[in-house]
């Protein structure tokens, strides 16, 4: 296939050669040379292409197959798989512990949006001023989110430390928390640990994406409704919300996928410490094939990469749905 | 006479109304004074929230091993030592992480510039079969997210392959991002006029000198972009590092040494090395985000409004 493209490119490219020297400058002809030439390049064109499709293909969609077909099997690396149809689908029905991992998913991804969206909401109308300190606040909201999260998982996994833990030690002397809190010894302290280390991370970013939508919103609109007597609850309501819905939705839909996926500071924050109990989808799966309790049962852990797929995948849809209708509108 | 009058009643009046004007002025400006006070508080508090934690952990860095576990509200070390880095370093094995790290780096941005940029290209010209249709699979890879899911195929492909190394983690986080970088550059380059390539194809040049000498040059703020987002995305990465160095500790990026040392079975963390270790991670990527603000914030709006 390579080879006869390489064939036709060297006819291609005598054609165009003689064609080029008679009727180069004439304008009919330019449409004609255009395409010799794309005929002629087709060869380099395919070349050119090649390191990042052959990549993809066989690092995003090979993965993506054998996954699936693992999924019907039983298999340990060891011994051959050996195809058992449905069965890891129906396990994994019945396994509480995994539909636990999935409502943590849930749990943290709406906890942590609940938190974020408002806050950044709130910050970025505050930014929007015009202050003199504006652009210091924006780039200080930014700096987590150029840092690695497992990185900062470990780090919060420190900070947290209940006895003479730098958090505990700052809370404890106003009274919020008893001095030896155990943030990530019990499921509901450790999952609002995560949920509050995730907005740390992603509000910035956030009230970033905000406040460039509330930027290409005319002041003179704003200046009008003043006039008309608007308050400003009433011109944030009225004027920044439905104006900024765009961008809203993108923000919302955003961080929902991206929480749905999230692997790197659970991993790394509480491990799914105390017993599992704050595992999400990711890790959950991630202990059938890589850890060392579950050992490796390759098949059941593809099955529930299949599932976790298609959950992300229905709410990836309800965004594409969302952002398409949006350029429809607009257009 | 009663014009005069008049007029005395009207400057009267004006005055009045002036002096009002003034009133409501001034009111107005110290509410919005008031305001402001309020204002640059909340902002403040967050900005302090935001840096606390990594002012800790930094400090913390600084102090002796037993001062690390104790009196946690304490910002400043009572005594100030570098000797966490010198054992990070020397004995922790962090001289190596950070070499495999600047080798993820270095290989994974090389590859980006030279692949993405070129895929974008033939795209954005609609030089190659197929193109839509290759577009098309690339971006609907995006909505599956299976990255933990295809984990495992992917391990087994690179061992296959013979790569399951530091070339593996280079290849699979490029081709991990690629599809993201190549959109963006395609919708760049199709905003880039066509006519200087035009005159280059006249001239008798081939596809890669078009390229080469005429577009690439001229895709130099997009590249920027990318070529940020992937620092970022690969001196940062964990997951992949992480499970191809499982069986491999010679061969851990910083943040997978780091991660080590958190997860050692019976709970004796090495808060000395992990400190100073995080710092050799963050530190580097804050100050060079001081640097190329600007840089970053694009790669961020133009990443999140396209992925």
């Amino acid at each position: 296939m390579v080879g006869s493209s390489v064939v036709e490119s060297r006819v291609g490219g005598g054609v165009s050669g003689s064609g080029g020297s008679g009727s180069g400058g004439v304008g009919g002809s330019r449409g004609r040379s255009v395409s010799l030439w794309k005929r002629r390049e087709r060869g380099h064109a395919l070349l050119f292409a090649a390191p990042s499709v052959l990549l993809f293909a066989a690092f995003v969609l090979l993965p993506l197959l054998y996954a699936v077909y693992l999924s019907f099997t039983r298999f340990n690396g060891v011994v051959d798989p050996v195809w058992v149809g449905l069965s890891n689908y129906e396990s994994a029905w019945g396994d509480s512990a995994w539909w636990n991992s999935v409502r943590n998913t849930f749990i943290l991804a709406f906890g942590g949006m609940a938190i974020e969206i408002p806050l950044s909401l709130f910050l970025a109308v505050l930014l929007n001023r015009a202050l003199k300190l504006g652009g210091f606040f924006r780039t200080v909201y930014f700096v987590p989110h150029v840092i690695s999260i497992a990185v900062m998982g470990v780090v919060f996994y420190f900070l947290l430390r209940p006895v003479d833990g730098v958090i505990n030690g700052l809370l404890s002397p106003i009274g919020i928390v008893a001095a030896d809190m155990d943030w990530l010894g019990s499921r509901p302290t450790a999952l609002l640990s995560l949920i509050l280390v995730g907005v740390w991370a992603s509000f910035g970013v956030n009230t970033i994406l905000f406040l460039v939508g509330m930027q290409t919103i005319s002041r003179d609109i704003y200046e009008a409704a003043r006039i008309d007597g608007a308050g400003s609850w009433k011109m944030f309501s009225r004027i920044t919300v439905p104006l900024l819905s765009p961008i809203l939705r993108i923000v919302v839909m955003l961080s929902i996928i991206f929480s749905m996926r999230s692997f790197d500071l659970v991993k790394t924050l509480t491990d799914g410490a105390p017993a599992g109990q704050t595992e999400v989808m990711f890790t959950y799966l991630f202990g059938y094939y890589f850890g060392l309790d579950h050992g490796a049962q390759y098949g059941y852990a593809s099955a529930l990469a299949v599932y976790a797929a298609i959950i992300v995948a229905i709410l990836s849809v309800i965004y594409l749905y969302l952002s398409r209708s949006k350029d429809g509108g607009s257009r | 006479m009663t014009a005069t009058q008049e007029q005395v009643a009207g400057a009267d009046q004006a005055r009045v109304v002036r002096a009002g004007q003034a009133r409501v002025l001034r009111e107005a400006r110290a509410r919005r004074r008031v305001g402001h006070v309020a204002i640059y508080v909340v902002l403040g508090v967050m900005a302090a929230l935001t840096v606390m934690p990594l002012l800790y952990a930094f400090f913390a860095s600084f102090k002796p091993v037993e001062d690390i576990l104790v009196d946690g509200a304490r910002l400043l070390p009572r005594e100030w030592t570098l000797e966490n880095y010198r054992i990070a370093w020397e004995l922790g094995g962090f001289d190596q992480y950070f070499q495999n790290s600047l080798f993820v780096v270095i290989g994974v941005i090389t590859l980006d510039l030279l692949f993405s940029s070129m895929l974008g290209f033939v795209l954005a010209r609609k030089l190659v079969p197929f193109g839509n249709t290759i577009a098309m699979v690339m971006g609907g890879s995006l909505f599956l997210g299976m990255g933990t899911a295809t984990l495992y195929p992917r391990l087994v492909i690179a061992q296959q392959l013979g790569i399951d190394n530091l070339v593996g983690v280079v290849l699979l986080e490029f081709s991990g991002m690629t599809v993201i970088h190549t959109f963006l550059i395609r919708a760049f380059v199709t905003t880039l006029p066509a006519e200087l390539e035009d005159a280059a194809r006249v001239d008798g040049c081939g596809i890669w000198r078009a390229y080469w000498m005429i577009a690439f040059p001229l895709m130099r703020p997009i590249l920027t972009t990318t070529t940020i987002l992937a620092f970022q995305a690969s001196w940062n990465a964990f997951q992949l590092p992480y499970v191809f160095t499982l069986n491999d500790p010679e061969m851990r990026t910083l943040v997978v040494g780091v991660y080590a040392l958190r997860a050692t079975e019976d709970g004796s963390q090495a808060y000395d090395l992990i400190l100073a270790g995080a710092m050799l991670i963050i530190v580097p990527i804050v100050i060079l985000f001081a640097f190329l603000q600007r840089y970053f914030l694009r790669g961020l709006t133009e990443g999140s409004v396209k992925g």
